[in-house]
Parts: structure tokens; C-alpha cells; sequence
């Protein structure tokens, strides 16, 4: 029974953390329709202001938690005003996510730059002598936590239903069009959001560093679990997120408690994901979901002028092995090959199906995994294994579709993020199989029957002919009558569902498809690193996947090897940084963005085609991307 | 016609700079590759191991190098991920040459590194205690008593101490794998028992759920076998459940001047460490030991140099350098005479404790030097 409570509280201690982060989030979406991946920066933020105050300029406490509130609620109208700025009207979930994920990585460089890498701590408000109540022990400072959630949900309560601010950020909320047209200033309304969500979230991020410590990347998980909070109780209300939160934290805890601490992140996802499917089986998709779906005008497949264009890639890509300085350059460049892989697969599935999908690494791990265990365990001739891989991997993408089907948007998003997370959870706990957190080293390399294929040019020359032929295919496979049928699910759901699009089966295929690109990926992947570990199983490489594609520019096919190619050689060229680079990374990702919100490839071919007519003195083509809903 | 110009320079400058950093170059330095956790959740020590690595090189070439050649250093981060490890470790090999690389002080990331060098070289001198060098990686060499050893300097003085209730809890990544076994091994070797063995996510923000299983399991002293922000969680679980009363076992890792003021600041008093003696202030060295002058100087100047005292892997980091210079100063830069060389060095007298390498042992130190500390005011003391 004392361990039962002993760990309630302290679930519950986290859980009103989370439930803060939460709390923000959803004002956010709702009001901006922005997930905010940078989240996490206002704990960091917050804390590490307070901390440079309390602790290193002697100030008093209420003052350095005043100003460390601040900072984060000013940070919070940067990202809204700078960050995010003039992207919000170019339409899209997937550019705006990239722009927050670019600034979250970009803060967590910034705050390393600032604060270095020493974890600190802020000092208890009430001391640190636990607080008993017969066996339990508690922290002081988890009451403190729990009473200021109480205060903040009942002032945000106040704060909604009382004054004129809070009716009008609801007014926004519903109906941003409307609200607009009625003389709210909706850009003001979304930087209050963000400044709202900064406060609380610099409330969560002081009121935990005495528990947790606090420093430059402490804030990125919190964040991200509280956004699942968020998720969990509904994005639609404040005190929905609040409780969301609080049961995360306590999921957790209980997860932790009573099966194993070694799977503690597959707990509190399993709960996301069954929340998430139960939600879209019970009930209709949320309105919402249809209106901030936007009509995209893709490139239509195959209008390059292709043979043209083969000729020219496939030859530099024949001589760029003898302009590369190093065999080290080669091995980068086959990198890139392989990965690009997996985002030709994934733009099937984002680019023209429109489902925006953070499972894609999972399968890269997977199969990389397969592969690994098959080659080195049993013996297996690495083909082999990678076709056995491809199957087994298609088969888990068709499940997994089949059972998220119905969800939509960040919804879907969430949900195959969560797979991502349970995949490298079960990477390190599964420890006999996987051989746990440190990986599994030597594996050998890549083999066509009896021809070794090694990582040298080899492997150069079968990445990027695998690259050419996918992406041949996936040409082809557009213009079939499956494609088609994808392409019109990408465009319009509905629309497509009543000229006899079969959607379910249509998603189906499409995530079977992407997955066994990532699948052929993952087992190239592991041969080449001859090395394979948890982080390549998890979110980070669905995220970065993800990350190529819509920079290099969804829909387009070639367009994610070239997002592959920059996102790749963007830390290489930079290195000379020696541990800043993220600087660099989060800055060229926000920037790309905002100003080629088409990716590089769209930009280009708008270059091209604006070139072309400024030569010819015709009018330029309407390129795609031009032609946008205005959301 | 603004935003296109931007798109044009963003363009250019992608396609420009990766050109323009592409050339390669020689020349006369010898150059050495420091592969080191910069960034990620193993900075507080990967930072470190860069600073040891560069006072001793900066000390070197003002004594004019090795053999009249400069060193130079080549600083590359993993970000404690050992896909990047990888990355930067072929970086440093096929582009910049490199004739060693030292550093990799996380497990992970230096059992990702070592079959990519381990027989044809460069010369890989890693500060990781949870690294084991296997037999067939001729050129792979360790620089820290291994976390056997140290958790073995530890569980002695728990022995001595009679606290032979004892239970573990470290993170659930490479590491914590590592010291498990060592944990099991050693709980046998001293005859204790063992009361619960918990692992924890080294991105956690509380270890209370794990901490509350142990404490009911009722251990004398817990070995709580994490680095940096992780050993701060569990401290402040220990005062959440009022368990600050006995001791808990920790890793050396955690000795860096700021985070032990941290430490200190909330009264964490009940750690304990076995440390090397380079971490200790000389006043608690024997003036007759061999390595007394040695430990006062290289403390002197780290202090000088850094404005903080020395930390375990900088001491690692520091003695691979100086391991290294003198084996280059025999042998020259032929990888398979280097590591012969390394290989048969004996006595030689560093700043953690004397190294002696041979071949099949190319970990050079044991737990032999290991002494049991407590912070106490921010100051490492010899523990009772």
C-alpha cells in the first residue's frame, strides 16, 4: 500500500508538470493550430534564466522567478512572430511542424552555448526534509508542485470563462475566420498564446529543477510528454490537457512501479496509442481535422522531361566517386543513398497520400535489427535476410494501418509517433534479442549471392541505383490507378471516398509500400554502419526522416533525396563547430521553411521555370505550390 | 523577387560550402583525433576529456612537440549517440588522417568505434571504464580502471564498512548493462546480498517510482551507478524518501567541480566515490609517492588553464596523450609499431596511477588505486 502511494505521488508530481506543459500546448493549437515542438524550451528557458539569477547573481527568489517567466513568456512571442511568422499563412501541418522542431533544436544549441553542460539545480522552495506521513516520505516540493497546478487550472478556469481576453482566444479557437471578421486581432491572440504557454511552461520548468535538475536539454522530453498529455485529453479544452498530463504522469509511474522501469516509455505510449485508435473508432473524425486539410496542386508526376534529367543525375552520380577527396566523403554519400531510400518510401505516404507518418525510422529499425540478428546470429546470406526483413516489415505496416486508419493529421502523427518510441523501447529492453542499449556491433558486409559488396564503391554504386530504380518506380506507381487513387485521398478524403476511392485499403497499401522501402533502407543501413542501436529505431530517425522529405520537397519523388543530401551534409560542413552544430542544424531548418515552404526541390524548379521564362520572355508555368488554400 | 533571392543564396551556399570545405591537405603536424561526447546526455564528462586532451597537447608543443612535429588536435563530438561516434570516427580516419584518436569515454560509442579500428588502426586510446577491449582489436587500448575495478574500490569499503545489504540502480542504456554485471560479479566476490536491482531512463526527470522498490527492499547502502544529470535525479529522490541515511556507491564520472557543487548545495552527503588520485587535492597524497609531482603539476595547470578542478576522464584523457607522445616518440606514427609499443609499456607513471600494459591486458590500470571519497563543503575528501 506505501509503495501504491509512494508512487502516486510521485506520478502525480511529474503528472503536474506535464500537466503545465499541456496546458500550453493545447492553447497553442487551438489558437494557432500549431503542434509546438519547441515546447520544451520554456522549462529550459525558465529554469536556467532563474537559476543564473537565484543562484549566480544572489537575487531574490520571486525576482529571478519573476524574470525567468518572462524570458520564456518573450521567447514565447519570438517563435510566434520570428520563428513561425510569415509560414502560418503558407498553409501545411508538416512545414510548421519542421519549423518547430528546427527551433526547438535551435534553442537547446543556443541554451548550450549559453549555459554549457552542467546540470544545476534551483533550491526547494520549502526545504528538502521530506514531509512524513506515517511510511510515506514526501518532498515538500512535490506539494508546492501540486498546489500550484491547482492555483493555474483555476486561474486558467477564471481566465476562459471571465475576462476578455480568455473569450476571445476561445472566439479563436472556434472559428479564426470568423473571429477575425468580427475585429479580433487573431495575430495578437496567437502571440498571447505562446506567452501564455511560456509562463506556465517556465512555471513547470522552475518548479521541477529542484527534483529533476535542469539544464540545456532537460526541458525537450518533459515537453514532449506533456504534449502527449495534451493529446490524451483532447487537445479541445484547458482542463482536459490539465488532467491528460497528470495521467501520463501517473501511467508512468504505475508502469514504472509494477512492470519493468526497462520499458518505461512503452507504457506511457501503448496508453497514447489505444486512447488515440478507441477515439477515432468511437467517434467521427473532429471536424477540425477536415477544415485545416488544405488543397495542394502536387507536380504532376513525370512532367520533367525524365530521360533528360536520368541521363544527367545518373552520370554525375557515376563520376562523383572519382571527385570525392576521401573514402570518407564516399562513405557519406552512400549514407545519404541509403537513407534516401526510405524518404522516396515515405513521400508515397506524406507527400501524396497526405498522411504524415513518424513511423518510418521504426521500420528502418526494424529491419536493420532483422537483418543484424539474421546475418550475425544465424548465419544468414544477407539478401536473404533483407527480403525476409521487407515481408516481415510490410506485414507490421499493414497492421499497424489497419488500425490507425481512421485517425487523421497530428492525430495519425502521434500515433505512428508512438510506434516509433515503442520500437526503441523494446530495442533496449529486449536485451537477449537486441543485445540492449549497446547495439550490435560487427555485422558484416552486404552481399549479392556470392558477390561481397563491402562499403566501399560497391555499395556506392547499388545505394544510389536502388535510389534511382525506387524512385522509377514510385513514378510509376503514381501514374497507375492505385496512385491515382492516392494522389485524390492526398487532395480531398472525402471527395475521394465518394467517387469510389477504397480509403482504407488505399492507406493500407500506401504504408506497406513506404515500409518496405525503409525496410530495404534499414538492411543496407545496418551492413553499411556494420553496427546497429536503439536510436536508430526510434523517433529521432523517423523525425529526421521525416525532416528530408520536407525539406528536400513532398510530392515531387526526387525531391527527398535532396533533403536527404543537405540534411546529411549540413553537421559534416559545419563540424568545424566542435559541439555547436546544433546551431547550424536548427537554424537551417527553420530558415528552409520559412522561405521554401515547397522544399528545396519546389524552389528549384520555380528557379528553373522563372529563369527559363525571363530567357524565353514567356509567362512563367504556375508552379505547384503556388495555388494554395489560405488557412 | 526578395524571397527568390534568398532561396538563390540559400542554394548557392548549400551548394558552395560543402565544395569549399571539401579539400583535403597535408602538412607537417602530427595530427591526433579527439573523439569525445561534446554534447548529449554524456557531456559532463565528454567535455572534460577534450579539456585533458588539450592541456596536455598545448603543454606539449611548448616543450616543442614530438620529435620537432607539433601536435594537433582534431576535436570531433558523438553527441553520445554511437551512430554519430561512427560518423565521426570515419571522418577522422578517411579525411583528416588522423594517427590516434582518443577519447570515447561512453561505452556505447567506444564499442561502436573499435571494430571500425581495431586491426588496421589508427591507434584508438579510449577513457571509457565500461569498455573492455576484446582480444581481436590489437589496436584498441583503454586509459581508466575499468567499472569492475571501480565499483569493486567501492564495494570493498562497504564490505569494511559491514554494509552487506545491497542493492543497484543505474539508467537503462549501455552503461547500466555494464555495471549490472559488474554489480552481480562483485556482490558475489564480497559475499553480499543483493536486495533489488532497478534501471531507470537517463532522460528521466524523477527516479522516485524506482527508488521507492529499493528502499522497501531495505539495503544497507545502494550503488547508484549513473553520470550527471541522472545521479542529480536520484539524489534528489533519496532526500523525496528520506533514505539520505546510508550510503550510496556512485560513479567517478561524477567528479566535475561544478556538478559536485550542485551536489553540495542540497546537501548530498551520501554519496561516495571511488576516484583516482589525480582527482584528490595533493594534501591527501604521500609526498613520496612517485606520482606526487606529477598530480600537483597537471593540477595546477588544469586549475590555471580551466578555472576548475580536474575531473576523472580528464585525468584519462590526459594520461592516453601522454601514453601516446611518448609511444610516437619511439616508435613514429606506423600504426602496427605504435600499438606494439603501447602494448609493452610498463611502469609508466601517470596521473591516475601507473600504467602497464602487455599484450592480451590493454587496459593499463587496476583497481589497486582507487580510494573511496565523500563530497564534503564542495571538497573531495577521503571517505571513513
Amino acid at each position: 500500500m506505501t509503495v501504491l502511494l509512494q508512487i502516486l505521488i510521485s506520478g502525480l508530481t511529474t503528472g503536474a508538470v506535464y500537466a503545465l506543459v499541456a496546458l500550453g500546448f493545447t492553447m497553442i493549437f487551438n489558437v494557432s493550430r500549431v503542434l509546438n515542438l519547441a515546447q520544451g524550451a520554456f522549462l529550459t528557458y525558465g529554469s536556467l534564466v532563474t537559476y543564473t539569477l537565484l543562484v549566480e547573481r544572489g537575487l531574490p527568489y520571486w525576482l529571478a522567478a519573476a524574470v525567468g517567466v518572462a524570458a520564456a513568456a518573450s521567447l514565447g512571442v519570438l517563435i510566434d512572430r520570428l520563428g513561425l511568422g510569415r509560414a502560418y499563412g503558407q498553409g501545411g501541418l508538416a512545414p510548421l511542424l519542421v519549423i518547430t522542431m528546427g527551433l526547438s533544436i535551435l534553442l537547446e544549441g543556443v541554451a548550450q552555448t549559453v549555459w554549457g553542460t552542467v546540470p544545476v539545480r534551483l533550491p526547494s522552495l520549502l526545504g528538502d526534509a521530506p514531509v512524513r506521513l506515517g511510511a510515506l516520505a514526501v518532498a515538500p516540493q512535490s506539494l508546492v508542485i501540486l498546489a500550484v497546478l491547482v492555483v493555474v487550472a483555476g486561474a486558467a478556469a477564471l481566465f476562459f470563462a471571465r475576462t476578455t481576453l480568455g473569450v476571445t482566444m476561445r472566439a479563436v479557437a472556434d472559428n479564426r475566420m470568423a473571429a477575425g471578421m468580427i475585429g479580433v486581432d487573431v495575430q495578437r491572440t496567437s502571440a498571447l498564446a505562446f506567452a501564455i504557454a511560456g509562463v506556465v511552461g517556465a512555471i513547470g520548468g522552475i518548479l521541477l529543477a529542484p527534483l529533476a535538475f535542469t539544464g540545456y536539454d532537460s526541458g525537450t522530453l518533459v515537453g514532449l510528454k506533456g504534449s502527449v498529455g495534451a493529446i490524451i485529453g483532447g487537445m479541445y479544452s484547458p482542463m482536459g490537457a490539465l488532467a491528460g498530463g497528470l495521467l501520463i504522469g501517473v501511467v508512468e509511474s504505475l508502469g514504472i512501479g509494477y512492470v519493468s522501469s526497462l520499458f518505461n516509455n512503452t507504457v506511457t505510449f501503448v496508453a497514447l496509442m489505444a486512447v488515440l485508435m478507441a477515439r477515432s473508432f468511437l467517434r467521427p473524425p473532429h471536424l477540425e481535422a477536415a477544415r485545416t486539410q488544405r488543397t495542394r496542386y502536387h507536380a504532376v508526376a513525370g512532367r520533367g522531361r525524365l530521360w533528360q534529367g536520368l541521363l544527367v543525375s545518373g552520370g554525375l552520380l557515376a563520376v562523383l566517386p572519382r571527385v570525392l577527396p576521401n573514402d570518407y566523403m564516399l562513405s557519406v554519400a552512400t549514407l545519404i543513398g541509403v537513407l534516401a531510400i526510405a524518404v522516396i518510401g515515405l513521400d508515397l505516404l506524406k507527400g501524396v497520400a497526405g498522411m504524415l507518418s513518424l513511423s518510418q525510422g521504426a521500420f528502418l529499425g526494424l529491419a536493420a535489427y532483422g537483418s543484424a540478428i539474421l546475418t550475425t546470429r544465424l548465419g544468414w546470406p544477407p539478401l536473404a535476410a533483407l527480403m525476409v526483413m521487407a515481408a516481415v516489415s510490410a506485414a507490421v505496416a499493414a497492421a499497424l494501418a489497419a488500425s490507425s486508419v481512421r485517425l487523421e493529421g497530428y492525430n495519425l502523427a502521434l500515433a505512428t509517433l508512438g510506434f516509433s518510441v515503442i520500437a526503441q523501447d523494446l530495442a533496449t529492453g529486449l536485451r537477449d534479442l537486441t543485445g540492449g542499449a549497446s547495439g550490435i556491433v560487427g555485422i558484416g558486409a552486404f552481399a549479392l549471392g556470392p558477390l561481397e559488396i563491402g562499403s566501399g564503391l560497391p555499395m556506392y554504386y547499388l545505394a544510389w541505383g536502388l535510389v534511382l530504380t525506387g524512385g522509377l518506380l514510385m513514378r510509376s506507381l503514381r501514374r497507375s490507378q492505385a496512385g491515382r487513387a492516392l494522389e485524390a485521398l492526398g487532395q480531398q478524403e472525402a471527395a475521394a471516398a465518394a467517387i469510389g476511392v477504397p480509403v482504407k485499403r488505399s492507406k493500407v497499401f500506401a504504408f506497406v509500400i513506404a515500409a518496405i522501402f525503409a525496410s530495404v533502407a534499414g538492411s543496407l543501413y545496418a551492413h553499411l554502419t556494420s553496427f546497429v542501436s536503439p536510436g536508430l529505431a526510434g523517433m529521432g530517425m523517423s523525425v529526421t526522416l521525416l525532416t528530408m522529405l520536407i525539406v528536400g520537397g513532398e510530392g515531387y519523388i526526387w525531391g527527398g533525396v535532396v533533403g536527404a543530401a543537405v540534411i546529411r551534409l549540413v553537421p559534416q560542413v559545419f563540424s568545424f563547430l566542435q559541439g555547436h552544430e546544433m546551431l547550424v542544424e536548427g537554424a537551417v531548418l527553420v530558415l528552409a521553411m520559412k522561405f521554401m515552404p515547397d522544399g528545396l526541390w519546389g524552389a528549384g524548379a520555380r528557379l528553373l521555370d522563372r529563369t527559363a521564362a525571363v530567357w524565353t520572355g514567356r509567362r512563367p508555368f504556375a508552379m505547384p505550390g503556388a495555388a494554395r488554400e489560405r488557412a | 523577387m526578395n524571397a527568390r533571392w534568398r532561396a538563390r543564396a540559400l542554394i548557392l551556399l548549400m551548394v558552395l560550402v560543402p565544395l569549399a570545405g571539401a579539400h583535403g591537405q597535408t602538412g607537417e603536424p602530427i595530427k591526433i583525433g579527439v573523439l569525445a561526447e561534446q554534447t548529449g546526455f554524456f557531456s559532463l564528462a565528454g567535455q572534460d576529456a577534450v579539456s585533458g586532451a588539450r592541456l596536455f597537447a598545448d603543454e606539449q608543443n611548448g616543450r616543442g612537440g614530438i620529435n620537432g612535429r607539433p601536435i594537433e588536435l582534431i576535436i570531433q563530438d558523438t553527441a553520445s549517440d554511437p551512430e554519430r561516434a561512427i560518423i565521426g570516427a570515419r571522418k577522422l580516419i578517411d579525411q583528416d588522417r588522423v594517427v590516434a584518436i582518443v577519447g570515447l569515454g561512453l561505452v556505447s560509442n567506444a564499442a561502436a568505434v573499435a571494430p571500425i579500428v581495431a586491426t588496421r588502426g589508427p591507434v584508438m586510446l579510449s577513457v571509457s571504464g565500461a569498455f573492455l577491449p576484446q582480444q581481436n582489436q590489437p589496436m584498441v587500448f583503454a586509459f581508466n580502471p575499468s567499472v569492475l575495478d571501480f565499483m569493486s574500490g567501492g564495494m570493498r569499503w562497504l564490505q569494511q564498512q559491514k554494509k552487506m545489504k545491497v542493492a543497484l540502480i543505474t539508467t537503462n542504456d549501455a552503461t547500466g548493462q555494464v555495471s549490472e554485471r559488474a554489480y552481480r560479479i562483485l556482490v558475489r566476490r564480497y559475499g553480499m546480498t543483493s536486495t533489488g536491482i532497478e534501471f531507470f531512463n537517463p532522460a528521466a526527470t524523477s527516479a522516485a517510482a524506482e527508488l521507492t522498490k529499493i528502499r522497501d527492499s531495505g539495503p544497507d547502502a545502494v550503488v547508484a551507478w549513473t553520470v550527471g544529470r541522472s545521479t542529480g535525479v536520484i539524489a534528489a529522490a533519496v532526500q523525496q524518501l528520506g533514505m539520505s541515511d546510508r550510503p550510496f556507491l556512485t560513479s567517478a564520472g561524477n567528479v566535475s567541480g561544478a556538478f559536485l557543487r550542485q551536489l553540495q548545495g542540497m546537501g548530498a552527503d551520501f554519496f561516495v566515490m571511488p576516484v583516482t588520485k589525480d582527482i584528490l587535492d595533493v594534501e591527501y597524497l604521500d609526498a613520496k609517492d612517485p606520482q606526487y609531482p606529477l598530480v600537483k603539476a597537471y593540477r595546477e595547470a588544469f586549475v590555471r588553464r580551466f578555472n576548475s578542478a580536474p575531473s576523472a576522464v580528464s585525468g584519462g584523457a590526459y594520461d592516453a596523450m601522454r601514453v601516446l607522445t611518448e609511444a610516437i616518440r619511439r616508435a613514429g606514427t606506423d600504426q602496427a609499431a605504435l600499438a606494439k609499443t603501447i602494448e609493452n609499456m610498463k611502469g609508466f607513471v601517470g596521473v591516475q596511477g601507473t600504467y602497464n600494459f602487455a599484450p592480451g591486458r590493454h587496459r593499463g590500470l587496476d583497481a589497486a588505486v582507487l580510494i573511496p571519497v565523500r563530497v564534503v563543503k564542495g571538497q573531495l575528501v577521503p571517505a571513513r
